[in-house]
């Protein structure tokens, strides 16, 4: 399994705006299952987040190759997440933002894990 | 042969004590006090880096509690009833935290050894376990930086680099430092390994930051949705609870936030110091003063949140 670290960083930006929107869209969702479901996709991307955080992440391939499983896991709820986005939160132009920074943050993580 | 009378034999005294008394303020300003307020201004900014070092430790502990209440408030959502582990991982290692903890220590002897140099009394032992220490940070290698202190995406290959040849640089100074003997020429020496160290540190503390604020805004989603799936459960006295607790941590949010932009900024004063610190042994010491009030007064203004995080605790 290759790793290509050029966008580690764009991928990491992506998750943080992603994460950021999604606190943000929770203090507006339609409802509770909406907040639930938000406050899911939200903690899993900290996962993340907190894995590329942590030192050294990206100096160490195997460990790398260990966030993989983590990352598709992500993805999958990422673009599970993006049909149901008009249904959790009202706000179309928060609605329109957070899905370009899915796309955006599925992308990139398909350029390092190659 | 001429006698030495009375009179004469005074004045003569009086003469061998004005050239004495003008040798001793000579060689004094010689050895380093060419501004009378040299020491002082060393002893201030050795204050000012012992104060900073253990802010920064106090700043590790609230990254650490801060990840450990994320973790658990998550936990407290997704309670089955059933299945409830309470291990959660560290945001760092034992070992990574050590290999901060030593550049600290280290950071801070430096310091304070270039404070005794100038004669002003130390607060910290420095033969305690310095030796040991020093050992420790001269034999720090890239490939121990690079896995427990330093991430590439903030951080080049290049900076992990010159930051390990300071901190053994560093270390190398400290156990040859009962042989210095000169403050001047120690801060002559440390222009270059000072700004390597302080600017990873920097980095270092802003990928805390962002882990900091992550964890707490996680912490504040779980809380508030635990409160909205249990609220029918509580009574008015547990709500009342939850709300406050709730309320409190957005105030704590904002107060680590500032704090950890502070702790950044503090370190960032330490290094334009230590930079001006050779302008302690000149006549005019307004610009080293005011760099060392600045980085003081920064750490005192972190110091006293963790001092009111311990009151209200």
């Amino acid at each position: 399994m290759a790793i290509d670290t050029t966008n580690l960083t764009a991928y990491q930006d992506a998750m943080q705006a992603l994460y950021n929107l999604l606190n943000q869209s929770y203090n507006a969702a339609t409802s509770l299952d909406a907040e639930m479901a938000i406050n899911d996709l939200a903690d899993a991307v900290s996962d993340i987040l907190t894995e590329l955080n942590q030192d050294g992440i990206a100096q160490n391939t195997a460990q790398l190759q260990a966030l993989q499983p983590d990352v598709n896991a992500v993805n999958a709820s990422i673009t599970a997440a993006k049909a149901q986005l008009s249904t959790w939160v009202k706000d179309v132009g928060i609605a329109g933002q957070i899905a370009g920074v899915m796309d955006k943050a599925v992308q990139l993580a398909g350029t390092i894990f190659t | 042969m001429n006698e030495i009378g009375p009179t004469q034999a005074v004045n003569q005294r009086i003469r061998q004590f004005g050239a004495q008394a003008f040798l001793v303020v000579a060689v004094a300003l010689i050895a380093g006090c060419a501004s009378p307020d040299a020491a002082n201004q060393i002893k201030n900014f050795s204050n000012a880096v012992a104060l900073t070092a253990s802010n920064s430790v106090l700043a590790y502990d609230l990254v650490e509690k801060e990840h450990f209440d994320a973790q658990f408030s998550r936990a407290v959502v997704n309670y089955d009833g059933v299945h409830f582990n309470p291990v959660y991982p560290t945001f760092m290692t034992p070992a990574e935290l050590q290999v901060r903890l030593d550049i600290l220590n280290g950071f801070t002897t430096y310091a304070a050894q270039l404070s005794a140099l100038m004669g002003n009394p130390t607060l910290t032992n420095l033969d305690q376990d310095t030796t040991k220490l020093g050992q420790s940070l001269n034999g720090l290698n890239q490939q121990l930086v690079q896995s427990a202190f330093v991430k590439s995406a903030l951080v080049t290959s290049n900076d992990v680099q010159i930051f390990t040849a300071a901190v053994n640089f560093l270390g190398n100074w400290i156990i040859t430092r009962k042989a210095q003997n000169d403050a001047k020429a120690a801060i002559a020496s440390m222009q270059k390994q000072v700004p390597a160290i302080c600017q990873l540190l920097e980095k270092d503390f802003a990928i805390m930051h962002n882990q900091l604020t992550n964890d707490f805004t996680e912490t504040e989603r779980n809380t508030d949705l635990y409160l909205q799936t249990s609220y029918h459960s509580l009574d008015p006295i547990q709500r009342r609870t939850e709300l406050k607790h709730l309320a409190a941590l957005s105030i704590e949010m904002h107060k680590a936030d500032a704090t950890m932009t502070a702790i950044q900024s503090s370190v960032e004063k330490i290094e334009a110091a230590h930079q001006a610190l050779d302008q302690a042994f000149t006549k005019d010491t307004s610009n080293v003063s005011s760099l060392i009030n600045e980085a003081s007064g920064e750490a005192q203004r972190v110091a006293a949140y963790y001092n009111s995080l311990r009151t209200n605790q």
